[in-house]
Parts: structure tokens; sequence; C-alpha cells
């Protein structure tokens, strides 16, 4: 039975359709909006190996990257965690593409930001997905995987969300990825044999160039005059070897040919003359060579044994990186701790 | 390094050559088969020498005489007096020489060419040609000078190619 209200002639029954109409109409509406406004689903990252309320509290500053400083509308926790927890979702995480694609059909939403992180021994290895519902490949992955503190995972989660999003991500921010980057690389010791490998097969082409790569351009200035002058002393010595070698034959022809005493003695001595000298070039350019080679060999051990250590590369990043345009703070520091 | 021209005084020193000597210039050739080769007779230091008798025994076989023509070491103000003789059979080569002076004989003392031989080789093989016993060297009075040293000569005979 509808209850009626007489006011002033207003026929009740009509207003009550016609609230119940609009009533309808806003639900439809805020339905659709929320349909429409919101169409990116933001799962909490997959903690592996590190605690859960790490990986919670990771997921949050990830949401608020992508909504507050990308400017994307994404559905809310709440809602996605409803849906996680339901019957029909067997995870509590979710990681993959397929899981991704269940609860953003259960969400109806377009897109899925799928994310884990995973601790293996010393490295930190972390994988993100974009999933787009209506696309059968997957839009778009990051993975990043580095040595260092569990503090570089607030920056590299915020990276991860200006790469999934196709996002430029600002100076700043580029700055502090490189610098996790190459401490990662440091931290492992690859930049380390890397640096002494480039190093040594650099003095091994050219003396003193794996000096210069080490930034010690005197000691590689020093090898490289040391040893283009003793090229050019042997050049040299190989040069009059040459011309003692045909002058030789020149006075041995003219030995041969000759029928006078006189003159067959003074060419007899002329081929003496020249072929000591051919001797005494041979043996100085062998020494010379010897000299060469040697030095070539103490230079090649040196740019290996100058090569810096893990300390000194990490020391030279920190200086490096603590003297950016782009960083207001004197020294490079990340802001926020997990709790 | 080889010091073998057989006019080198050192190198016959050193290979104990006695001296006076008759030599070829060169003492050995290379050739071919159906090529002919000249050698110089050369006396090597001799002293007053005013005549010469030469004979060279050759392979007559494979050897045959093309020319045989005077050296310079007995010119003076006339040609040297010169002749020839070659035995064909025996594979003999007899050559005179002697040098004129205004009045009497002139003599001549040292090393030079006193006569220049060309054979025609027409077999392969290393050909020795050798000077014989008979050999003789005199003064201006017709004395006698002795050689001390006969070197043979050889020619290399490739076969034509």
């Amino acid at each position: 039975m509808v209850r009626t209200f007489s006011a002033q002639g207003v026929n009740c029954p009509t207003v009550m359709k016609t609230v119940r109409l609009l009533r309808s109409f806003l639900l439809l509406t805020i339905t659709l909006a929320i349909g429409h406004g919101q169409q990116l689903a933001i799962l909490d990252i997959a903690p592996v190996e590190i605690p859960e309320t790490d990986a919670l509290n990771l997921s949050e500053h990830f949401r608020e990257v992508v909504s507050s400083k990308i400017g994307e509308n994404i559905i809310p926790i709440d809602k996605v965690r409803e849906v996680l927890s339901g019957d029909k979702v067997n995870n509590r995480w979710c990681a993959e593409e397929w899981c991704a694609r269940e609860v953003g059909e259960l969400l109806g939403v377009e897109k899925v930001i799928v994310s884990s992180i995973w601790k293996d021994g010393e490295l930190y290895k972390l994988n993100g997905k974009l999933v787009a519902m209506e696309d059968t490949l997957l839009e778009k992955e990051h993975t990043f995987n580095f040595a260092g503190e569990e503090e570089s995972l607030i920056p590299e989660v915020e990276v991860m969300a200006y790469e999934l999003l196709s996002k430029q991500m600002p100076q700043e921010l580029l700055l502090q990825h490189q610098y996790i980057d190459e401490r990662s690389l440091a931290l492992q010791g690859i930049t380390e044999k890397k640096t002494r490998l480039t190093a040594t097969l650099l003095s091994t082409a050219v003396p003193g160039l794996g000096q210069i790569y080490l930034k010690r351009k005197l000691w590689g200035g020093l090898w490289m005059a040391t040893q283009l002058s003793l090229g050019a002393a042997t050049l040299n010595q190989y040069l009059s070897y040459k011309d003692s070698y045909d002058e030789f034959y020149v006075f041995e022809d003219l030995y041969q040919a000759s029928t006078d005493v006189d003159t067959i003695f003074a060419y007899r001595n002329d081929m003496l003359r020249t072929y000591d000298n051919t001797k005494t070039f041979i043996d100085q350019r062998k020494q010379l060579t010897q000299i060469i080679f040697s030095l070539w060999a103490l230079n090649i051990l040196q740019a290996n044994i100058m090569s810096p250590s893990t300390e000194e590369i990490l020391k030279d990043i920190s200086i490096r990186f603590s003297h950016n345009p782009y960083n207001r703070q004197s020294q490079l520091r990340l802001t926020f701790t997990i709790e | 390094m080889s010091f073998d021209n057989p006019l080198d005084l050192t190198t016959a020193e050193e290979l104990n050559i006695e001296l006076p000597a008759i030599v070829f210039y060169p003492d050995s050739i290379p050739m071919e088969a159906g090529t002919s080769a000249q050698l110089q007779v050369f006396a090597m230091e001799v002293t007053g020498l005013s005549g010469a008798h030469i004979q060279i025994n050759y392979e007559q076989q494979k050897l045959n005489l093309k020319s045989v023509t005077k050296g310079e070491f007995l010119n003076s103000l006339t040609d040297p007096g010169f002749f020839f003789e070659n035995d064909t059979i025996e594979g003999l080569l007899d050559i005179y020489t002697i040098s004129f002076g205004e009045d009497s004989l002139k003599n001549v003392t040292g090393t030079g060419s006193l006569a220049i031989v060309e054979f025609e080789a027409t077999a392969p093989g290393k050909i020795i040609l050798e000077y014989t016993d008979k050999c003789e060297f005199v003064d201006e009075n017709d004395n006698p000078i002795e050689i001390k040293s006969l070197l043979y000569g050889v020619l290399d005979v490739a076969k034509k190619s």
C-alpha cells in the first residue's frame, strides 16, 4: 500500500514514482561514474621474502604516486581487497597476468597493475605488469633488480609507476634511480671487475690508455710518451739496419767485380764495416724491442693494479651524486622509511 | 759473408795459397748448355814477368773453345806478342805471350790478365778447367820464375731450359 501525502493539491503517487525514478537514475549515474572514471585497479605488491607490512606500505606509496603525482583515477583499494578476499579468487596476493585479468573482470576495470618484490639473497627483484583487459598481450612490464638497502625500494616503486604508465619521471627521481643502479652494480662487484678488465684491455691495446680511462692522465701520458719514443728509436734502428744491409750488398757486388788487388782490398774492408754495422743495428733493435715489451707488460700490470676497488667505486658514486644540480640537498638522501 | 774473389790477396793468405799463382777470373761461372762464357787468365803477384806459357787442360767432349785474346798485363809501348794452340783431341790449350820493350823485353810486376778465353758448353755438368805443370813464367833474361800455385776454374753448366 502506498502512503500518500496531501500537500496543496499535489498527486502523491506521482511524486513517489518520480522520486523512485530519480533515485534509480542517481544510482545508475553513480555506478556509471565509478565505472567510467576508475579504469585502473592497482593490486597490492606481492611480497616474497619481505615482510607483508613492508609490501603493504610500499603498495600504498605506489598508489599515492599513481593517483597524486601521475594523476590517474584508480579504484579504491578496499574494493580491490574485497574482491580478492572473496570466494571467487583463490590468492590474497596477485602478481601474474592471469590473476590480474581475473580480478580485472570481477572489478569491471579497463586496466590492472600487478607487481611483486622478491628479496633473493642480497638482491631485490622488482616486477610490475600493466594488463589491459581488452588486449590479449601484456601492455607493459617493468623489471628492476638491484643490490642495496631496503629504503631504495621506495623510489624504485615510484619509478615503476612512471614506467608502467609510460610517463616521464621527474629529474630528481631519475637521478635517484641512476644512483641506486650504479650502487647496485658496484655492490655486486660488477663495476670493479668491468673497470679492471676494461683498463687492462685498453692498456694491452695501447700503452697508457687504460690509465687514461682510469683518469690517471699523468701516468697514461707518461706510458704513451715512453712507448712512442722507444718505438721511434726502434724504427730508426731498423732504417739504419736496412741502409747498412743494402750497402753491404752493393760493396759485395763491387768486390766480386773488381780485378784490381788494391780495390778488392778496399771493398773487402767496406764489406766488413757494413756487415758489423748491420749486426750492431740488429742487436740494438732487439734490445729496444725487449725494453718496449717489458714496459708494455708493466703498463698492463699497473693498469690492472690501479683499478679502483669496490669501496673506492662506492665512494666515487657517493661523491658524484651528492653534487648534482637537481638535488636540493647536499647529499642524496632517501626521505622515506619503511616502518 | 764470404770473400771469394780469386784475386783477393787476404783470402789467398788465409787459405795458405802461395804466390805467385795463376788463377782464373772468375773462378766459377754458372751457365747453360749451348751458351758461352769468358774467363780471364790472371797472373797473381808475380815479380819481373816478361813472358808466359800457359797450358789449360779442359774436357773437350763438353767444351768448345770459341776465342782466345790477349790480356792487358803485358801491354807496353807495343802490343805483347801473343799466340795460342788448341788441341781439340787432348783438350789442351797452349797460350804464349811476351812483352816487348824498346830494345829488350819489358817486365811487369803485380797482378794482371794474361789472356781472355771463351768456351762454349755443349753438355751439362760441372766442368773443371785446370792449369797443367807445363805453365811457365820467365823474366826478361828468360830466367824461369817459379809458379807456386795453379788454381782451377769451374764452369757449372745447367741443362738448356
